[in-house]
């Protein structure tokens, strides 16, 4: 046997010689998280004038000011990569109750005007897509599912208005779902929101249709800081779809923050189904924080659908805690991580009774460098008999760059539960693309269609608006146009 | 001294399959008992061997004279009760081998010892398994885990050959075998019934039938026997299907 | 003591670990029954293992002597640290062709024992290897083991260390360019018992591992399997299974990584954890880290359960009782982990069928 200078100059082995073992080799390939840089402060003048501006109630008030605390308590989640600095003088300006966007169309950058005229979109519409005008024109769809809603006596008000004009009802569910010590920048959120949506659902109130619900949850939903609160009574139902952009052109969204730590907590009473789907496709300088978080009591049925495209940064976990007996959640996820972007996202299911039900779904792609993360906890908890829990969580690599990560955990207390956990990691072979390429299908086009085909079997359980969406998103993603930006 | 039921009312949660359900098996008899699907056939299989997910409330089942109606599944067994099922369960990591192995060591009494084996019993059990039409190294296969349908079937008779029981159930024997499978089958019945086996089939086409002819055919519509005949009911069934008992009380 | 220079008072500083393991479980290895052992003082002595051995590794025997380790450095963690701190002498073993048996010297104490051994499996040479270790004392063990180019070898790893003291075992593996290895680990448990095991694959080099942990009274394991496929067309499978009975808890973890230099590699990982006691608890996490997408294929399952009730049924039928099925695919699922190890397969499944009896048969 050679000494280790010999071996050394074997050039495989130098690395492991040379010093570095194998924790380094380890070391190596995993991008060690850094700590974020927090530039400014916010002080407790700022939310007591914010408080203040809102004309809200002490409980509330104390609710942010306690939030504050934590916030500069709570260490850095250190599960974030790739989150250099947060200028939080910077979040300040942007509470209010209405989030200002470019003030006109000059103001846009020339990609994204250049983008609009290629796909030949008049100036007009294309103001709407970007956020300049009211997103929400449609009067007669508003009004009459307005109508609806008001006969069922369903509440569906912006965030703000509820405090003041439900005050009680929203001091009963505000905050209990997603505790603000969850992590540090929940009890961010819990400081700054603004803006969001209320929903009460009525016991025995069935809301049948849900993607006519996303009109008016849309305008509310703009903002850097959004409270959505949803209440499903006993025994209803209630499904909403939050498209982050509108239908008929899924181009991506310009804000003028780059930072945004929004929030949807979920109550669903007994027997009642909730249906809360998100498709985002935010503009790439964007760092995007989503808490979603849900109870279900007991045969509740909760329903996660999660599309996260856009953004520089996405970090999105739906949770549902399975509270009362028979409770049941699905959660499906798909992340596209296309260009030198992050998309860490995941699902975690907590078993809190006997008899539940979690069934998770995750189908994550990278392309050009990308980076797409599936980060789960499935937790059963001792006496949470007779539980079942599946997650598949599939990852689609399109090319020898980009990578997947999948980063599951699975903690049974309870001996009669039954827990299983299936991955898999596919790629996109040359083959594949040569084929395709031999039949004129251009390198874009391909993807977008394999892209499709990798998700298929999840587009089968979503609603045919959301599915139309999706398509015309990926392939405008995958096409020249999305690459940009 | 039979197996019987008597005027057994099972339900699965707040369903109830079998209504007063009355039958009787005799040893050296073969019975042969049809119905349509959702009848309550397979859930008659396993009431008797005391499947914990299907509740008695009412009515007894007696083997040899004993009232075994709130026996362990595992006592059943031993007394002599045997279930060749439908669909057997796979079971990843246990070898056939051991399996028979083990159904060996508790048939005769001696305390069970995972690392005794009997090398007699492997002898014998690849005769049985090669007359079943089964190679001997499909002992070493685990129990079930990608058997195709005739395959499972013969799993089942040399395991059921293997307890000796004095009461076999056979559900489905027939399902997913070609014709000399089920030759072979019926061959393998009859010969338990010159035994002295008291023989159960579980059918819906009988076409076992053609190997082994039953002493008793029963017909069972929406959990009760509605008729009792001879080998003449297998025609008529065959011919008219079950409709003529839809309205049976 | 302390041969390693060891800066002891930086060490105490550190965490045990930089990153929790989960959102609910800090930690899955228990490190504070380590934190009790540390300042223990006693009576340290060496009892030589029965059975016949080609080497014995440590005070009672007959090993070379080594000054470095190659795989793992004191740098790298705390317990490695403390490993090293506590450490006297490194052997090592040099292996060509053929079937050895090496054992470590049991060590008897109350207080921290390390021992540490490198196995070099000569380039090109056939090689079969056990290893056991059954220590009296608390402490950790590290086993490096270099396979290098060309070589093929089966390796069983049979650890049996005293129910009642703290342990950690830190293996390390390198399967250099086109080597390939079947290898096994085994282990019983103890308080809070760490089997650290990570493996390097080169290229064209194949593994093919499986682990089997014990855990039962209140004992708890944390097996952590970790691989790294830094080289082209590596190809890894990994098996991981953990039994929790009475109120034990069973760890079955690890992270699957194939870098871009491991383009053209394939990779399968699965854990399972089994739970047979009614306080019992089981813990999975197969994580990949896959940074390249020109990969043949990687995939992993985990999987948490009791045995089914259909299983139960079928089996009762047969006239077993729930005990006996338990035992029966007990034994049938730990016995058939050892299937791949080709020459020292029985040698293998007797070692671990003793150990079962202690659980069956009441003698624990």
């Amino acid at each position: 046997m050679g000494s280790p200078i010999e071996l050394a100059k074997d050039k495989e082995l130098k690395e492991i010689v040379e010093n570095k073992g194998i924790e380094d080799i380890l070391g190596k390939s995993v991008p060690y998280p850094k700590d974020i840089e927090i530039k400014g402060k916010i002080t407790k003048d700022i939310i007591e004038e914010i408080s203040k501006s809102k004309k809200e109630p002490q409980w509330m008030l104390n609710l942010r000011l306690k939030a504050l605390e934590l916030f500069e308590k709570l260490p850095m989640p250190n599960w974030i990569a790739g989150v250099e600095s947060i200028d939080l003088e910077e979040f300040a300006q942007y509470v209010k109750p209405k989030v200002e966007v470019a003030e006109n169309w000059d103001q846009l950058p020339d990609w994204m005007r250049d983008m609009y005229s290629r796909i030949g979109l008049p100036e007009t519409e294309a103001k709407v897509l970007s956020g300049l005008t009211a997103v929400f024109d449609s009067e007669n769809i508003i009004s009459r599912l307005k109508d609806e809603l008001k006969q069922k006596n369903v509440i569906f008000m912006p965030m703000d208005e509820a405090v003041q004009k439900y005050p009680d009802l929203v001091k009963e569910y505000f905050g209990k779902e997603f505790p603000m010590a969850d992590h540090k920048f929940a009890a961010l959120h819990y400081a700054l929101w603004s803006g969001g949506a209320f929903v009460y659902v009525p016991k025995n109130t069935k809301i049948v249709n849900p993607v006519e619900a996303f009109f008016i949850i849309g305008g509310e939903m703009e903002g850097q800081f959004e409270h959505t609160l949803l209440v499903a009574d006993d025994n209803s139902s209630f499904g909403t779809s939050y498209i982050h952009f509108i239908e008929g052109c899924a181009a991506p969204v310009l804000r003028n923050y780059s930072f945004h730590d929004g929030m949807v907590e979920i109550y669903a009473g007994k027997n009642s189904q909730v249906y809360f789907s998100t498709l985002q496709n935010w503009s790439r300088s964007i760092i995007n924080f989503n808490n979603k978080r849900a109870i279900a009591e007991e045969n509740a049925h909760v329903e996660w659908v999660e599309g996260s495209i856009g953004s520089k940064m996405t970090y999105t976990y739906p949770s549902t805690v399975l509270r009362g007996r028979g409770a049941s959640t699905k959660n499906i996820s798909i992340g596209i991580s296309n260009g030198p972007y992050i998309k860490d996202v995941g699902s975690k299911a907590i078993h809190a009774a006997p008899d539940t039900k979690s069934m998770i779904i995750s189908k994550s792609i990278s392309s050009n460098g990308g980076i797409a993360t599936y980060r789960g906890l499935v937790k059963v908890l001792k006496g949470a008999e007779r539980s079942f829990s599946h997650v598949q969580c599939d990852s689609l690599i399109l090319d020898e760059k980009s990578q997947a990560y999948t980063l599951p955990r699975n903690e049974v207390d309870e001996p009669t539960a039954i827990v299983s956990h299936e991955a898999t990691v596919g790629r996109l072979g040359e083959d594949q693309l040569f084929y395709m390429a031999s039949r004129g299908i251009r390198e874009g086009e391909a993807k977008a269609l394999i892209v499709n085909g990798f998700i298929r079997d999840v587009l089968k359980s979503l609603p045919l608006e959301t599915v139309s969406i999706l398509t015309r998103v990926i392939g405008l993603e995958f096409s020249e146009l999305g690459s940009v930006g | 001294m039979p197996l019987e039921t008597i005027d057994l009312n099972v339900t699965i949660g707040d369903k109830q399959i079998l209504n007063n359900m009355t039958i009787k098996l005799e040893r050296g008899e073969v019975l042969i008992l049809m119905g349509p699907n959702g009848s309550g056939k397979t859930t008659l299989a396993f009431a008797l061997l005391g499947h914990p997910k299907y509740q008695i409330n009412k009515g007894k089942i007696i083997l040899d004279n004993n009232d075994i109606t709130d026996y362990p599944t595992y006592q059943r067994a031993l007394m002599g009760l045997g279930l060749a099922f439908q669909n057997p369960v796979e079971i990843p990591g246990l070898r056939l081998s051991m399996l028979l192995n083990a159904i060996q060591m508790k048939k005769s009494g001696s305390s069970f010892d995972i690392s005794s084996i009997d090398p007699k019993l492997i002898i014998w059990a690849r005769n049985k398994a090669r007359e079943l039409g089964l190679q001997p190294s499909f002992l070493e296969r685990e129990v079930n885990v990608g058997f195709s349908g005739g395959e499972k079937k013969r799993s089942e008779m040399l395991q059921i050959l293997t307890m000796d029981p004095k009461y076999i159930i056979l559900d489905e024997p027939d399902s997913g075998l070609d014709v000399d499978g089920i030759k072979l089958i019926g061959e393998t019945i009859d010969s338990l019934r010159s035994a002295g086996k008291g023989i159960l089939i579980i059918t819906h086409h009988a076409e076992i039938t053609k190997f082994v002819s039953p002493d008793k055919v029963m017909i069972m519509s929406k959990g009760k026997i509605v008729d009792e005949g001879g080998i003449e009911l297998i025609k008529k069934v065959e011919e008219y299907g079950y409709k003529d008992y839809e309205g049976v009380q | 003591m302390n041969s390693f220079e060891i800066n002891i008072e930086n060490i105490k500083k550190h965490k045990w670990q930089d990153i929790g393991d989960s959102p609910t479980t800090k930690y899955y290895t228990d490190w504070s029954q380590y934190e009790k052992i540390l300042n223990k003082q006693g009576e340290l002595k060496f009892e030589k293992p029965n059975g016949k051995f080609d080497f014995i590794v440590g005070p009672c025997g007959n090993s070379n002597k080594a000054y470095e380790p190659k795989l793992i450095k004191p740098e790298e963690s705390k317990l490695a640290s403390y490993h090293f701190y506590y450490l006297n002498e490194i052997n090592e073993i040099n292996l060509d062709s053929g079937e050895y048996a090496i054992s470590f010297c049991n060590p008897i104490s109350e207080r921290w024992v390390s021992q540490h051994l490198i196995v070099n499996i000569k380039e090109n040479s056939n090689v079969s290897l056990l290893i056991y270790e059954g220590r009296k004392s608390p402490g950790s063990s590290v086993i490096e083991i270099n396979a290098h180019k060309n070589s093929k070898s089966n390796l069983a790893i049979l650890l049996d260390p005293e129910i009642k003291y703290p342990t950690a075992y830190l293996i390390r593996k390198a399967i250099y360019s086109q080597a390939s290895m079947n290898s096994m680990t085994f282990s019983t448990p103890t308080l809070m018992n760490r089997i650290e095991e990570k493996v390097v694959l080169f290229d064209n080099s194949i593994f093919n591992h499986k682990s089997l942990t014990l855990s039962y009274k209140n004992s708890r394991v944390d097996n952590i399997i970790d691989t790294i496929q830094v080289g082209r067309n590596s190809d890894s499978d990994v098996s991981g299974l953990g039994f929790a009975f009475d109120s034990s808890l069973s760890s079955v973890r690890g992270t699957d990584i194939i870098t871009y230099d491991g383009r053209k590699s394939r990779s399968n990982f699965i854990v399972e954890a089994i739970i047979l006691g009614n306080s019992a608890r089981a813990y999975t996490m197969p994580m990949m880290k896959i940074e390249t997408g020109d990969v043949i294929s990687a995939t992993h399952k985990s999987a948490q359960y009791r045995v089914s009730d259909d299983i139960l049924f079928y089996l009762q039928s047969r006239g077993l009782t729930y005990e006996e099925i338990v035992s029966l695919l007990v034994y049938e699922k730990s016995l058939s982990m050892a299937n791949h190890l080709e020459n020292i397969k029985e040698k293998v499944q007797e070692f671990i069928k003793q150990k079962l009896d202690r659980i069956f048969k009441n003698q624990l």
